[in-house]
């Protein structure tokens, strides 16, 4: 019964923008159920993990989180969303420390990232659609790219 | 170490340090406080449990600082080696300089940020015995910023001048080459003093971002053997995609100093081409009363990874750029640089590369240059 609410929580929290079924290993954007009128894409996203866009429509500053470097979700995130390579990643945030902007912090996992989206209404988080539940919304989904070689 | 600090230094810096307070109290008044930007540390160590505002514990990451809790306060910085050898000159090995920088965000809509150098450091030439070190220390930039909303932000202190894009991060460790370009390090003040509105819109997913700003006080702890302007007023207009593949912009500033007036005005732009090259150009001409300020110049830079040929040349890259810069009284001259940057983590950088001058000036020669880079 308590899985089957949740089930529908989360299924409700996701009907708004969400139209396909999420496929368990989709990454998803997520942010705190309070945000229920942002409208992110890719490109929105995009601006706010390269810290261009600096604050939600009501004016607070958007707090990212990301994975830790090694994780593949990150790295699915960011072929999916910033379409950037490490290298350029690297360079992109070595030159954004001299102008004194920190990059993004990270989490060690899906389920740290759920659970300090769900608390910080200021945060937003990606994590695969399986770690999902009703204490945070999807603001976006992002079904996963192949991967690239590892080249580019 | 040196410190030269006038009163209008200290004034600066004082005022500065009041309002970082002042921020600081405000952040340690509201409760619960969540952290101005969640550490690795406080949100990991908490599953993104608020934590109470705090300087601990400390948390180091290479080539980003280190930061203090969930305080908003991160040091770190970074420094290079370099040796040098222009034709028939001896060869120069220096440790330029330690380059602390310190970013303090006590609260969402406030921060403060500071780049003190400790300069000249070491320096040994190879027709020499002697070792020289005569260390001093200023702030290459020190500014606070209240920023209303992504379009308008205020800041008011010393900052980078944004005339074009090289001058925004000109430092050896955040550019591709090893020598920089000459119309950038000749045609105008690298930083100013005053105030600055800028911000950034984004129609139809572009970013338009602009700069207003003025040099309203006198130049606040300049190196010595600077000789700044006395006031100035400019503006920047950059607009490009929100992944920055692409992006154009112009630049205006008027410089006053001894009562005479200079113009200086700019086109740049930068393109990504696919996941690899990288261009960037920049034009400028400038005319007016200021002696030594006549000039036009322009110069287009490249970047290319290697491991396209060879994955063994993961992280280095070719780079090159070539110059045209034109100062009223001086000869004209080509400037032709080229070598390679390697970038084997992000805390290290190394470059070599060869600078060809054509129609040399005496101020600017072929030049060999290495130089190792560390953040920390």
């Amino acid at each position: 019964m308590r899985a089957s609410a949740m089930a529908l929580g989360v299924a409700l929290a996701c009907a708004p923008l969400v139209s396909a079924p999420l496929a368990a290993e989709d990454l998803v954007v997520i942010v705190h159920p309070d945000r229920a009128h942002e409208r992110l894409d890719a490109d929105d996203v995009a601006q706010i993990y390269l810290k261009q866009r600096l604050r939600w429509r009501d004016g607070k500053t958007i707090v990212p989180v990301n994975r830790e470097p090694e994780s593949d979700t990150r790295a699915a995130f960011a072929r999916a969303v910033l379409e950037l390579s490490p290298q350029q990643l690297s360079v992109h945030w070595n030159r954004q420390y001299f102008l004194g902007v920190r990059p993004p912090a990270t989490l060690a996992s899906d389920e740290a990232v759920k659970r300090f989206v769900a608390r910080e209404k200021r945060a937003i988080g990606y994590v695969r659609a399986s770690a999902i539940d009703a204490s945070v919304r999807v603001a976006l989904r992002l079904p996963e790219r192949p991967s690239r070689s590892p080249r580019e | 170490m040196r410190p030269r600090l006038s009163a209008l230094r200290r004034g600066l810096a004082g005022a500065l340090a009041v309002c970082a307070v002042a921020g600081s109290a405000l952040a340690q008044a509201a409760e619960p406080q969540a952290p101005a930007a969640p550490t690795p540390q406080n949100a990991a160590g908490t599953n993104g449990a608020h934590t109470p505002y705090s300087f601990v514990p400390l948390a180091y990451t290479p080539a980003r600082g280190v930061s203090f809790g969930n305080s908003g306060l991160t040091i770190g910085g970074f420094s290079t080696l370099e040796i040098e050898r222009e034709n028939d000159a001896p060869a120069d090995v220096a440790l330029d300089s330690l380059n602390f920088l310190v970013l303090y965000e006590p609260v969402d809509s406030l921060r403060f940020f500071g780049e003190l150098e400790i300069g000249d450091l070491l320096d040994w030439r190879s027709n020499s015995d002697d070792v020289h070190s005569d260390p001093n220390a200023f702030f290459e930039r020190l500014y606070a910023e209240y920023s209303a909303s992504d379009a308008l932000t205020l800041r008011f202190g010393k900052f980078q001048t944004p005339v074009g894009r090289w001058n925004l991060a000109p430092a050896e460790p955040f550019t591709w080459t090893a020598t920089a370009p000459a119309l950038v390090e000749e045609g105008f003040d690298e930083q100013q003093t005053g105030v600055a509105l800028h911000g950034s819109f984004y129609p139809e997913k572009r970013v338009v971002s602009y700069w207003l700003y003025g040099q309203v006080i006198d130049a606040f702890d300049g190196e010595s053997d600077d000789d700044p302007i006395d006031r100035s007023a400019g503006g920047r207009l950059e607009y490009g995609d929100v992944r920055g593949t692409w992006s154009f912009g112009a630049s205006l500033l008027g410089s006053r100093k001894d009562g005479g007036w200079t113009t200086t005005g700019g086109l740049d732009a930068k393109l990504r081409i696919g996941p690899r090259l990288e261009l960037s150009s920049e034009a400028l001409v400038s005319g007016g009363d200021i002696p030594g300020r006549d000039y036009w110049g322009a110069f287009v830079e490249a970047a290319y990874p290697l491991d396209q040929l060879s994955p063994r040349l993961a992280k280095l890259y070719a780079v090159g750029r070539v110059e045209h810069f034109d100062l009223a009284g001086a000869p004209a001259v080509e400037l032709v640089d080229f070598g390679l940057t390697w970038l084997p983590k992000e805390w290290l950088n190394l470059k070599v590369g060869y600078r060809a001058a054509i129609h040399d000036r005496a101020d600017l020669r072929d030049e060999l240059k290495l130089s190792l880079s560390v953040l920390y």
